[in-house]
């Protein structure tokens, strides 16, 4: 199976230290219910159909130019990526560099392996996204951080919601906790669904027992996965957010050092 | 909240709109024929002093820096003679006796070094040696002037005593005759002059208030180091020198008003448009001139305040050099704060390119973004813009002085060239070497353009210079070489110099670009085709016009944008100084390459036809240097080098509007990201920046036309999105996170 992206954003400034480049891979074993990025979770090319902006020129097959009909998936070989992440280069001074995110990237593993050996010769900060769903030592002790997500502590819940144990993914957090490298471990905060005290306190009790884990963060429920969703043709559920008062209690817990 | 920062904030806000400084009309009125037997000059000084004899001087008990003026809104009976004026006058700053529209700057450091008596002084002395009666005439006038100025600062010392201000009063009787020694009497004096320039005399009160950190740093170093002022003092005199620049800040909007809040030219004393301060910068030996006074006049800006711009000059290197500096400025810019920052490494290389050679190190901006030599030079548009007639002066010498074969006060219509070279393009079927000849077509258009605009500047400056000292302005009596000469400096002037701007620079690149992808490389349209689409603003063919609008976009670091860009202005600005150079050498008369059109992009929008970038005909250009909205694809990082692949030095100014959502940069990790993103631009030869946060109006504005935004980029919770990309129920959420 070849590695497809589903795009490169630059200058980020919310994924990682400093101004970053995020390089989105397309294909995920996880089905969060809420995911932000569903165009990501097939590792299929897709095509994502936005009618609102179809102007029905019948042209689809030369390539619309619209923007109605996006394909979404591409091959673009290591050397190319490395190329876009390079004309953000100078930026990177302030502590950026680029972040590995998706889709999952540890499900591209001889891809991301690849990757992450010719950023780290030109000298680039790496960062990895990851749900930790798998244990990649050969590529997680390469990076310079790791961004992991813990979103519910309860498994039965988890199950219900990710798709897959989340014992398994603390399981593989400790495990990349010996590696010495950075952590940060976030919570996606969804009302009703993981916004009680219990989950945070107990996952921030978890983030802070690991050594190398430098930051716990809340990162509040937003609606951005609905509308690509359905440019997929599926349907999202839509959420909410935690009511500003439970975030605002729940934000005592989120930690940095 | 301290009370003069509070009533500055209020005249922002609540001042009424059509308020006007009524004094000075009334007090003009009294006078407008009543020294029509006089030459200007003395008409000048005459008028000026009856009019800073009898305008009110008011005083609030909270003045630190005293100097106020008096508007208001007219009753009926005060409209009708203002309006009798205006039909007499043209405007209510004309009296026949006052010329200038503002855009200028003196001299500040021979104003605080000699004060108004040493002025006066050089000036008799002048005149004593002085036989030429137009010149006898100027020089007069000019000491009139200053004596005017010294009576107008004892009336205020007065109200100062009078309001039991004894330390103001003092320094107002100190300044009124003597130089200035301490920091807070210069800094009186600067006032003074500056309320004089701006509320009673010029036409448009973009005056450049110079480098105050370095010429008046003399005085704070001198009276730090003897104890007679501490820091926390100086900041607050400062505070309300901020303070007086916004009090006579008139609302409004003098360019693109509308029914209920356009104030031109004719109608306002008190003016929308800003003055303008320096800061930082490198001296003549190209090093920092950054110091401690640096520091108190950044960290003394407010960001809710309009006045004065602050024009930070950044040179190569300064954010480290100058860590702390660096951070408050770029804390006030997060804040949106009314400043911009230019790089002394771009300005100073065009300026050296000309060959000017004195005083490029102290190059300055006018409002709105027009660089200028600084006080060696005379911008021929912002100067005296009607320099005075003389009787035995020809109609075709008026005509010129009158700027009459000009189509905008700015160059435009470029566009227009653009389309003109197209047309004839398609009609001449070529087979290969397309792009060679649409470029040669267009440079040809824009060769004639600028060679027929330098053409006519030498003509005017030929016909001022033939009875130089006929016209006295105010400026003149602030610049040593007026007075050495006895000649104003808009015929004088070591250098004159007028913008030669690229306008509408990314919708030229971008139809370089439409027509080279959808043409040449991919072949799906005709030269033919377009071109008529073109014409036809693009009517029955809404798919042409998507295929242009989303082909690759200057200010998305796309390579064969950013080659245009690059190829273009290097054309553009080699030409500039080619033609430039007979006419330097001959009369110091330089056009000054720039990328700024003001905000004329959108009159001149509304005035033309579609272009080859997709934009529909009416529709807005794209604005100075900045992208097309919604082009910028590849975030700031993305528009920041495509900004870049315009060398270094080839432009003296042009606006970048750098838009970011306060939330993409908060709090100290935000600020950190911003400032290493904004230096790292600056380091690599960036020209320029003014920092806005992005607005809920602007948002609610990208879901109605969500293509012209698409550059809009929020926070969405631990990472950025896209606005336009977010669905309806996050748009509005965000949306919601911004109510003030
Ligand atoms: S090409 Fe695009 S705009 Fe045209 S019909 Fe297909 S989807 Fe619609």
């Amino acid at each position: 199976m070849q590695t497809l992206i589903s795009h490169i954003e630059r200058c980020s400034s919310f994924d990682g230290p400093g101004i970053r480049t995020v390089v989105f891979f397309k294909g995920c074993p996880l089905s969060c219910k809420w995911c932000h990025n569903p165009e990501c979770i097939s590792f299929e090319k897709e095509e994502l159909f936005y009618p609102e902006k179809c102007i029905k020129c019948g042209r689809c097959q030369s390539g619309c130019v619209t923007g109605a009909r996006v394909v979404c998936g591409r091959i673009i070989p290591v050397h190319d990526v490395v190329v876009t992440v390079k004309r953000d280069e100078k930026y990177y001074s302030g502590g950026g560099g680029v972040t590995l995110s998706g889709g999952e990237p540890l499900a591209h593993n001889s891809y991301v392996n690849e990757l992450i050996d010719a950023l780290l010769k030109e000298n680039i900060d790496v960062a990895i996204e990851t749900s930790m769903f798998k244990y990649d030592e050969e590529i997680l002790k390469k990076v310079d951080r790791i961004m992991a997500d813990v979103k519910i502590f309860d498994e039965k819940k988890h199950l219900e919601y990710v798709g897959i144990s989340g014992e398994k993914i603390r399981d593989n957090i400790l495990k990349a906790d010996l590696l010495g490298v950075p952590l940060t471990i976030r919570t996606p905060i969804i009302k009703g669904i993981n916004d009680d005290e219990q989950n945070v306190r107990l996952t921030a009790e978890f983030a802070s027992s690991l050594k190398n884990c430098v930051r716990y963060e809340l990162l509040p429920y937003h609606a951005m996965g609905v509308n690509k969703a359905r440019a997929l043709g599926k349907e999202q559920k839509v959420f909410s957010a935690p009511d500003a008062k439970t975030l605002e209690n729940l934000k005592k817990y989120q930690f940095t050092r | 909240m301290k009370p003069n920062v509070y009533e500055a904030e209020q005249a922002l806000k609540t001042k009424p709109i059509y308020s006007t400084a009524y004094e000075r009309v009334k007090l003009l009125n009294d006078v407008m024929h009543a020294y029509d037997d006089l030459p200007q000059p003395l008409k000048f000084s005459r008028t000026l002093a009856y009019l800073l004899e009898n305008v009110s001087v008011p005083v609030k008990e909270y003045d630190l820096i005293v100097g106020r003026a008096v508007d208001k809104e007219l009753n009926a009976e005060e409209e009708k003679l203002f309006q009798a004026f205006i039909a007499d006058n043209g405007n209510a700053y004309r009296s026949g006796a006052f010329f200038g529209s503002g855009h200028s700057s003196y001299e500040w450091e021979y104003i605080v070094e000699l004060g108004v008596g040493g002025m006066k002084s050089r000036a008799i002395s002048r005149l004593s040696t002085e036989n030429d009666d137009a010149k006898r005439a100027f020089l007069q006038g000019a000491v009139e002037v200053y004596d005017a100025i010294s009576s107008y600062i004892l009336r205020f010392a007065n109200s100062a005593k009078q309001a039991g201000l004894a330390a103001q009063a003092a320094r107002l009787e100190k300044v009124a005759f003597s130089a200035p020694e301490t920091f807070a009497e210069a800094l009186q004096l600067v006032w003074i002059i500056a309320l004089i320039d701006c509320a009673y005399v010029t036409l448009n009160p973009t005056l450049t208030l110079g480098r105050p950190d370095v010429f008046l740093y003399p005085f704070y170093s001198r009276d730090i180091a003897s104890g007679r002022l501490t820091r926390e003092e100086a900041k607050e005199l400062i505070t309300d020198y901020y303070c007086k620049h916004n009090l006579i800040m008139g609302r409004g909007e003098h360019q693109l008003g509308d029914d209920k809040n356009s104030t031109t030219f004719d109608r306002i004393t008190n003016f929308d448009a800003p003055q303008y301060l320096l800061l930082a910068g490198t001296d003549e030996k190209g090093e920092s001139a950054v110091n401690e006074l640096t520091e108190l006049f950044a960290e003394c800006i407010v960001p809710s305040f309009k006045n004065p711009v602050v024009v930070v000059r950044y040179f190569i290197g300064m954010d480290k050099k100058h860590e702390r500096l660096w951070n408050i400025l770029m804390r006030k810019a997060l804040q949106s704060s009314s400043m911009m920052f230019y790089n002394d490494n771009d300005v100073i290389a065009v300026l050296k390119r000309m060959g000017v050679t004195e005083g490029v190190h102290d190059y300055i901006h006018f409002g709105c973004n027009w660089a200028s030599t600084g006080n060696n030079g005379a911008w021929m548009w912002g100067g005296p813009s009607s320099f005075a007639f003389t009787p035995e002066m020809s109609e075709e010498d008026k005509k010129y002085l009158r700027r009459a074969y000009m189509r905008y006060p700015v160059d435009m219509g470029w566009e227009g060239i653009f389309n003109a070279a197209l047309y004839q393009l398609a009609d001449e079927n070529l087979k290969s070497g397309v792009m060679d000849r649409l470029f040669e077509l267009f440079m040809a258009g824009v060769k004639d353009f600028i060679s027929q605009k330098i053409s006519y500047l030498s003509r005017e400056l030929t016909v001022r210079q033939k009875n130089p000292s006929r016209l006295l302005v105010l400026t003149d009596c602030f610049l040593r070489e007026s007075i050495d000469s006895a000649e104003c400096y808009a015929a004088s002037a070591k250098y004159h110099f007028e913008a030669s701007s690229f306008q509408m620079f990314a919708n030229v690149v971008d139809s370089f670009v439409a027509v080279d992808e959808l043409v040449i490389r991919k072949k799906s349209v005709t030269l033919k085709e377009l071109a008529k689409a073109v014409k036809n603003d693009f009517k029955d063919n809404e798919w042409l016009r998507l295929a242009c609008k989303n082909a690759e976009k200057f200010g998305s670091d796309g390579e064969v944008s950013n080659a245009y860009a690059k190829k273009l202005i290097t054309a553009f600005t080699d030409y500039v100084f080619e033609v430039s150079k007979p006419y330097f050498e001959k009369q110091g008369l330089f056009l000054m390459p720039s990328l700024e059109g003001d905000t004329w992009h959108i009159k001149c929008g509304r005035e033309s036809g579609a272009s080859v970038d997709g934009r529909r005909a009416g529709e807005p250009f794209a604005q100075n240097a900045r992208p097309s909205n919604g082009s910028c694809k590849n975030g700031l990082t993305g528009m920041f080098n495509s900004l870049l692949s315009v060398p270094g030095g080839s432009v003296a100014s042009g606006a970048l509007n750098v838009d970011v959502d306060s939330r993409a940069f908060s709090g100290e990790e935000g600020l950190k990201n911003f400032s290493n993103l904004l230096a790292t631009y600056f380091n690599a030869g960036g020209l320029h920046a003014q920092v806005s946060c992005v607005s809920r109006d602007d948002l609610l504005a990208a879901q109605l036309d969500p293509d012209s935004y698409r550059d809009l980029r929020v926070r969405v919770t631990g990472y950025s999105g896209v606005f336009v990309d977010l669905c309806r129920e996050l748009q509005d959420d965000v949306i919601a996170r911004m109510d003030p």
